[in-house]
């Protein structure tokens, strides 16, 4: 359906018959939308994510993304799901050996992009995140918001329909947990839809978009300009 | 696809270089390992030099009776020699053997009156032969068993000469099974030596392994360069092992030629000779081996 981005039906995720990741989740997301996934750990927040990422596979249900239908995803073709889908996470992920420029590069470089695009569009984004007097320092020589920024300027390079922070200012501290929010917002302005994954009560209050509540693998709450419930 | 290749190719070598100590470690391992192969080939080399100075001395003696003529002589030396176990005939004249003896003891004067009151020669000619290999000396003087040569045959030394030939064929034998078994066993532990430091270098990386996952990039994609990386291994590795071996053989040759008394053999020939051979053939190895490992253990981590 062209207004769904994101669709959980009936999805459930179970890790051992005692441990549930996500049971009968029904989750509709609409393009240009700014979903918070709030919950206490281990409540499903993670698996969520996993599942969108194709990284995991859920046991029932199915899953679709801007239509496609990626339930039962063919390993060759997860590559080019990741491309369509940015993430950022809360211990950054940046590429050790590489420069901030090198790892945004890199996302580009992996899809064949040519040299000409990869030199116009890193340093915009770079830009964006406001890191292009930062772009020849390795991840070790930045701050911790500057890694997410380095991060978010990774995930945002392939212009990407869906943005997924999971957990992204879990290491930071409060003013760069301010800026990081405030560049989602501003990519979320730009038309992404983005899923924000986290349980920073004063982040999703203060955000007043929609809020949905997990609780023990469901969904509990699903508020259109919700709260931290919990 | 050329432009992937070429950022595969540069991501292993920003890779090799960005991660130095490791590479040095890896490829360190790597070459240690292809120069212990080098030096067990060369004792290898060495023990079947040895057998073979050993054997070198070795000859049998065939003393002919006096009444054997020059004719009978050359027809026993001729047979001898068409036969392609035999290395060298040398003949002894009977003036020669006489002219030898005397030489010998030039102060015993009962010998030198023997033969001024004998009148004549006492002695007879005789035929020294060197055969290719220990195990075919008893053929050969089966050979002379012949009516033809047996009535000139005096004595064949043959019999004092049976234990030691024995026991060099047994220790011929037993340096070529040792070595064999050891260069097995050593190939097996250079085998999982390199394995496993390949699969500790790839281990490293399971983290970048599992990001590039994560932005999209494909199994070839994060496989490639570390294969690539692993072929860097193992052609710095052969090339360092070619440049300790080469100076090593030059320095040591002499020592083992004069070890062995005079022996041939060079060893610094030796590798100029077979190092392509030896050289290519351990990088080919080396090479296999590294690469499939490596993709190997990259597998393991795409797969999470």
């Amino acid at each position: 359906m062209a207004d769904t981005m994101i669709h959980f039906q009936d999805v459930s995720r179970m890790y051992h018959p005692d441990i549930v990741g996500v049971t009968n989740v029904n989750l509709r997301i609409r393009p240009g939308e700014f979903v918070s996934i709030v919950g206490q750990s281990g409540t499903g927040k993670t698996t969520l994510v996993k599942l969108l990422m194709a990284e995991e596979r859920p046991d029932r249900g199915r899953i679709e993304i801007g239509g496609w239908d990626v339930t039962h995803i063919k390993g060759k073709d997860i590559p080019l799901l990741r491309r369509q889908i940015g993430v950022v996470f809360q211990d950054f992920k940046l590429l050790p050996q590489k420069t901030v420029y090198e790892n945004v590069a890199f996302a580009l470089e992996v899809s064949g992009a040519s040299v000409k695009r990869i030199k116009t569009v890193v340093p915009q984004v770079l830009k964006i995140v406001g890191l292009e007097e930062k772009a020849h320092r390795y991840p070790v020589q930045l701050s911790g918001g500057e890694k997410q920024r380095a991060a978010i300027a990774r995930a945002l390079v392939h212009r990407p329909k869906i943005f997924v922070a999971d957990e992204p200012t879990g290491n930071l501290d409060s003013i760069n947990t301010r800026e990081i929010i405030d560049l989602l917002v501003k990519i979320n302005q730009f038309g992404t839809t983005v899923l924000l994954v986290t349980h920073n009560r004063e982040v999703v209050n203060t955000l007043r978009r929609r809020v949905v509540t997990l609780d023990a693998g469901q969904i509990v709450s699903d508020q259109e300009v919700g709260k931290y419930l919990l | 696809m050329f432009i992937s290749f070429y950022r595969v190719i540069k991501a292993s070598l920003q890779d090799f270089i960005r991660n130095f100590w490791l590479s040095v470690v890896t490829t360190s391992i790597l070459a240690l390992a292809l120069i212990s192969v080098n030096i067990l080939l060369v004792l290898n080399i060495l023990a079947g030099v040895a057998v073979d100075a050993v054997s070198q001395r070795i000859s049998v003696s065939i003393y002919l009776k006096p009444t054997a003529g020059e004719e009978v002589v050359a027809a026993m030396k001729s047979s001898l020699l068409v036969q392609p176990s035999v290395m060298e005939v040398t003949v002894t004249s009977a003036d020669e053997a006489l002219q030898k003896l005397q030489e010998r003891h030039p102060d015993n004067e009962a010998i030198q009156n023997a033969v001024t009151e004998l009148g004549k020669n006492p002695l007879g000619p005789s035929l020294a032969v060197k055969a290719r290999n220990t195990a075919d000396y008893p053929a050969i003087l089966a050979s002379l068993e012949s009516p033809a040569y047996a009535p000139y045959i005096q004595e064949k030394n043959f019999d004092d000469h049976r234990e030691l030939i024995a026991r060099i064929r047994r220790i011929s034998e037993k340096v070529e099974s040792t070595a064999i078994s050891v260069s097995a066993l050593f190939a097996i532990i250079s085998l999982l030596i390199v394995w496993n430091s390949i699969r500790i270098t790839i281990y490293t990386h399971r983290e970048e392994i599992g990001i590039m996952r994560l932005v999209g990039a494909s199994a070839w994609f994060i496989r490639l360069p570390y294969v690539i990386e692993a072929l860097l291994y193992s052609v710095l590795a052969t090339l360092i092992a070619a440049a300790v071996i080469f100076p090593v053989a030059g320095a040591v040759g002499p020592s083992i030629r004069n070890f062995f008394d005079g022996t041939q053999f060079d060893l610094l020939g030796f590798f100029q000779r077979e190092g392509w051979r030896i050289f290519g053939t351990e990088f080919l190895i080396a090479a296999a081996l590294t690469t499939i490992t490596s993709g190997i253990a990259v597998g393991r981590y795409l797969k999470r």
